[in-house]
């Protein structure tokens, strides 16, 4: 039986593994799929991944909207999966536990598919950016992650299974560590965890957000001899997925990378068999994936600490000399905050090294840097009088950043100057591009119009400077005489154009509010503008029968603009 | 003293003497009607001509785009108040600035984040007008927040110049 619903969800889950895959936002397909998710098509996981990445960040907010109401349809969802096998449905609720981190399913005890291991590792297959987000909000991603082969479905009535499914439904809250426990984390989990100051990081908002990665990391490394790598593997990704902030996708496509790796390497182990006899074996294949992950960890620490570095530059008013020795006091700062019990030797190294280099050249300026808590000249620094001179220089930029960070939208937050250099980089090409658009916009403007314009102006050009007066008052009358334009205009309309009455007071309103605007900024500007705004305004004057008062010399070249702009 | 670039009275200057480019473009370079291209390029030549002189050559990068532009067309009226534009001397700096940021590069690869700060600044140079020629970051900032007051003047009122032919040939249309 088992067996037959197993191959069920897996043509399920094909069907859905397209839709799945492009649409991740649909909370309720997800559901459904999670709960279908059987044995995944593994490379389908795989090849989400690069997909993925970049949907993933949009899609999470989709997500967590739908949170709430997919946890729900979740629960319904389990009720066929609790006929399923005692083996598989055990692990399943530890899944439907782990994977919901709010605890929402914590009751349930037994059901929940074999797919639910399986979507775990497709989630990890999938690379950690979709299944943070899932995990959030406490969907799996079903499709997601085939990695898990059918003969997991298949899974021999283990003691051990049921041992876990009980240490699942105490589950509660989100807390890995319990969750972790039946799982059995193997070294490599705990390398996971270990894996570098960018897990360590990510714990920072993990911890904030309620869940306990330190207790997941001792769990890790408690559970070292129990349960399948998978599971381990799962798990590390599971809290990887957790731990996984909104930051750099650069780091997250890394990690990914490498889950994707470990995943490709627990995948054959988990193929063979899910007892504890294999264990070894797949802790092996899971050092390897540790190793690796912790390597990439390690530089996506590193890269992780150096953004931490440049956005706390910012803060201070730092110098350049001071920079590298500000870089390497923040990262002892990160290396405070954010070490937890693992990972610490990616991260202490690095402290070590740029604060070596910190020490060295602060004592060689200490002088004049009495009064900068943090600043330290780095190694080989020039003289004093240079390093004074470049402080009053950085001094100067920090101050401008300042101004920029006002004038840039949105930066206000955004400390560091590498952050805010590309902020104002972003927004000085999105001002170019807008500027061309604009030009190209109105070079397409009606080119009768542009004439007359240009004409109009010539003309004015030439003439109103000689009479200036003609034009000044008429700007004022524009926004006054705007509303009595209006119910004449009205009459006008009815009269001839009973139509398109409705269009064209709309229309005039436009065209009035977008010239009362410009003519307000004008209002007291020389003739130019004005008579610019003249002619517009006549032009809105030619459906209005009504005469401004001074605009005689204007009507006769408005005429015959209006003749011309008439097709 | 220059208006600020954010103050209204700086958007009418800008206008004024957008169109006053505009025209001078249109005289000198013939209408082309039909091509679109062409017409968006003089304009946007035209606007940015206007919205550097309205800074009246007070900041590096409005003389830098005059310089810029002073050769695609031919200005009869030479705006005033205007220094006159260094554009030899912005040929040979950018030349000296290469090869000292080059030399700059060999030596300072230690600290990878005073990297990224630099590499981030060698962009925005490029974007800025006139960027290569300051040295000084803090300058360097200082014309780029001009700049980008500057910019937004102009993107504003263009903004509302379209929209206002835009509702205008509407209501030809109708």
């Amino acid at each position: 039986m088992e067996i037959d619903i197993s191959e069920k969800d897996k043509l399920e889950l094909e069907k859905r593994n397209v839709d799945n895959s492009m649409n991740y936002q649909s909370a309720g397909s997800l559901t459904s799929d999670w709960h279908f998710a059987g044995a995944n098509i593994a490379n389908s996981a795989l090849s989400l991944v690069p997909s993925h990445d970049g949907q993933m960040n949009a899609c999470r907010g989709d997500l967590v909207g739908a949170a709430s109401s997919s946890s729900a349809s979740m629960g319904e969802s389990f009720g066929p999966p609790v006929m399923w096998d005692h083996q598989t449905s055990s692990q399943n609720t530890g899944f439907c536990d782990i994977s919901l981190g709010t605890g929402t399913l914590v009751g349930m005890t037994t059901g929940g598919p074999v797919s639910m291991r399986s979507s775990i590792d497709g989630a990890l297959g999938m690379g950690w950016n979709p299944p943070s987000s899932v995990l959030r909000n406490g969907i799996f991603l079903p499709n997601a992650h085939g990695i898990l082969p059918p003969s997991l479905s298949q899974f021999p009535a283990d003691p051990a299974f049921i041992e876990r499914a009980a240490r699942f439904s105490c589950f509660n809250s989100g807390n890995i560590s319990d969750m972790a426990h039946p799982f059995g984390m193997s070294e490599a989990m705990g390398n996971y965890s270990r894996g570098g100051g960018m897990m360590q990081g990510l714990q920072e908002p993990f911890v904030g957000s309620g869940l306990k990665l330190l207790s997941v990391g001792q769990a890790q490394k408690n559970m070292m001899h129990e349960g399948d790598c998978s599971g381990e593997a799962s798990i590390a990704s599971l809290h990887m997925d957790h731990v996984k902030p909104e930051d750099s996708p650069l780091k997250s496509e890394r990690k990914s990378e490498s889950l994707v790796r470990s995943q490709d390497e627990v995948k054959p182990g988990m193929g063979r068999s899910g007892n504890d006899s294999d264990e070894a074996e797949f802790c092996g294949s899971d050092q390897d994936d540790a190793t690796m992950l912790e390597a990439n960890a390690g530089k996506l620490s590193a890269n992780g600490l150096n953004s931490k570095k440049r956005k706390r530059n910012g803060q201070d008013t730092e110098h350049s000399p001071g920079k590298g020795s500000q870089l390497s006091a923040e990262v002892n700062k990160d290396g405070s905050e954010v070490q937890h019990k693992g990972g610490k030797s990616p991260t202490s190294t690095t402290n070590k090294t740029s604060g070596k280099n910190g020490k060295h050249g602060s004592k060689a300026s200490d002088p004049e840097k009495e009064e900068y808590i943090h600043v330290r000249a780095r190694r080989g620094q020039a003289t004093n009088s240079h390093s004074l001179a470049e402080r009053v220089r950085r001094e100067k930029i920090s101050e401008r950043m300042k101004f920029l960070q006002d004038l840039v939208p949105g930066c206000s937050k955004v400390t560091g100057k590498a952050v805010m250099l590309d902020e104002i980089i972003n927004y000085v090409q999105s001002l170019q591009r807008q500027v061309e658009f604009l030009s190209m916009k109105l070079a397409t403007v009606n080119p009768r119009m542009d004439f007359n314009l240009e004409g109009l102006l010539a003309k004015d050009i030439l003439t109103s400077r000689t009479v200036p007066s003609a034009s000044l008052p008429f700007s004022p009358d524009l926004p006054m005489s705007y509303p009595p334009l209006h119910p004449s205009q009205s009459g006008l309309v009815t009269a001839g154009f009973p139509a398109m009455e409705n269009h064209s007071d709309i229309l005039r309103r436009t065209i009035g509010s977008q010239l009362t605007s410009i003519s307000r900024e004008f209002k007291e500007s020389a003739q130019l503008p004005g008579s610019w705004n003249d002619e517009l305004h006549n032009v809105i004057q030619m459906y209005a029968s009504s005469d401004p008062q001074d605009s005689q010399e204007i009507t006769g070249p408005i005429e015959a603009s209006n003749m011309k702009a008439e097709p | 003293m220059r208006p600020p670039p954010n103050s209204s009275s700086f958007k009418r200057e800008f206008l004024k003497k957008w169109l006053l480019a505009l025209q001078l473009c249109n005289h000198n370079n013939n209408i082309n009607k039909n091509d679109v291209v062409k017409r968006k390029n003089t304009i946007k030549l035209s606007a940015e001509i206007a919205m550097a002189s309205v800074r009246n050559g007070a900041t590096c990068w409005s003389r830098a785009l005059i310089a810029k532009h002073s050769s695609s067309f031919h200005v009869t009226t030479k705006p005033r108040h205007m220094p006159p534009p260094p554009p030899r001397h912005y040929k040979k700096r950018v030349r000296c600035k290469k090869i000292i940021k080059r030399s700059r590069r060999c030596c300072h690869n230690r600290s990878a984040a005073a990297a990224v700060v630099r590499r981030k600044t060698a962009v925005l140079r490029k974007l800025v007008p006139g960027g290569e020629l300051m040295d000084d970051e803090a300058s360097l900032i200082r014309e780029t927040l001009d700049y980008v007051m500057s910019l937004r003047a102009q993107v504003d009122v263009m903004r509302r110049l379209a929209r206002a032919s835009d509702c205008v040939a509407m209501c030809n249309i109708v």
